[in-house]
């Protein structure tokens, strides 16, 4: 199965769920600065990255887990994506999509916007970071739903 | 293989492109071609199967908005995880888009598609000469894919 996290730039809440996800990151504890500024991606694709899947692992049942970040082209990424789907006979089930912008503050989307779009990557990540611990516990129950939902499919 | 004609929307230019592909001839005139794209569903991101080429490749229509940078990369991205019939290429409309396709693309969104349509024919058969050159050389290149 691929599961596949996707959020606007694919910099930061996406890589986040997807370390969650992956177990890079504990579930029992807020991370630290440096556990969230190292972790692969984050806070590293550049704007003409955005539309591209990255593989980010494997989780505990062997499902692959990819980051994506969609731009302003949500809705059509979707779709191309049910669409492509569609004609490859790929089944629904196959691939669960979560989109991981709904547990994103406000600090994290300016932050996100200075360093990525502004190029100011030392204020913004400083802020992406601790808006992200701040909202560290709604991601890790969306993780927890989405295993759960994954485990039933 | 997967060929992809993307425009903005699935719109008349979309279609004769794609239409004057499946059909390649050198002397190959407008009125030859069908015009039936009015029947293709609108949504965004959709891949709409056309048609099978000469070579065994299947060629498709999107319409994929203003961000087609985006769209593009991820549909390559799901063909590369998912895709067991390989290549996908991507052929862009947007160089074809004329003052008058645009005019019927906004007259399109008011609903007022008749007129849309008239226009469109109009901004068509100004591209057409251009389009058939280059949908000459594509064939021809796609034509040297193994």
């Amino acid at each position: 199965m691929v599961i596949i996290y996707y959020c606007f730039g694919g910099a930061h809440s996406s890589v986040l769920a997807a370390a969650i996800h992956t177990h890079m990151l504990s579930t029992d504890r807020i991370p630290k600065k440096d556990e969230i500024i190292n972790l692969p991606h984050y806070d590293k694709t550049p704007s003409q990255m955005i539309g591209i899947p990255f593989c980010f692992g494997k989780d505990e049942f062997g499902n692959r887990v990819y980051i994506l970040g969609t731009g302003k082209a949500k809705k059509i990424v979707i779709n191309a994506l049910k669409s492509f789907m569609e004609i490859e006979e790929i089944n629904q089930d196959e691939v669960y999509l979560e989109n991981t912008l709904k547990n994103v503050n406000l600090l994290v989307r300016i932050g996100g916007f200075l360093s990525r779009g502004l190029g100011l990557i030392f204020p913004g990540r400083i802020l992406t970071v601790y808006g992200l611990q701040r909202a560290y516990p709604k991601f890790v129950q969306m993780v927890k739903r989405v295993k759960e939902e994954i485990a039933v499919a | 293989m997967r060929i992809v004609f993307h425009s903005r929307s699935i719109d008349m230019l979309a279609y004769v492109t794609a239409q004057v592909y499946l059909n390649y001839r050198q002397d190959l005139k407008l009125t030859e071609v069908s015009f039936d794209y009015w029947e293709i569903p609108q949504q965004l991101g959709t891949l709409f199967f056309l048609g099978t080429d000469s070579f065994n490749n299947k060629v498709y229509l999107m319409g994929r908005g203003k961000e087609k940078k985006i769209v593009c990369k991820a549909l390559m991205g799901f063909n590369r995880i998912f895709s067991s019939s390989g290549k996908m290429i991507f052929y862009d409309l947007s160089p074809y888009e004329n003052g008058y396709l645009r005019l019927a693309l906004f007259f399109n969104r008011l609903k007022l598609e008749g007129l849309a349509r008239k226009i469109s024919l109009h901004g068509v058969k100004g591209e057409f000469k251009q389009i058939l050159e280059d949908i000459g050389e594509f064939y021809e290149r796609v034509k040297s894919i193994p």
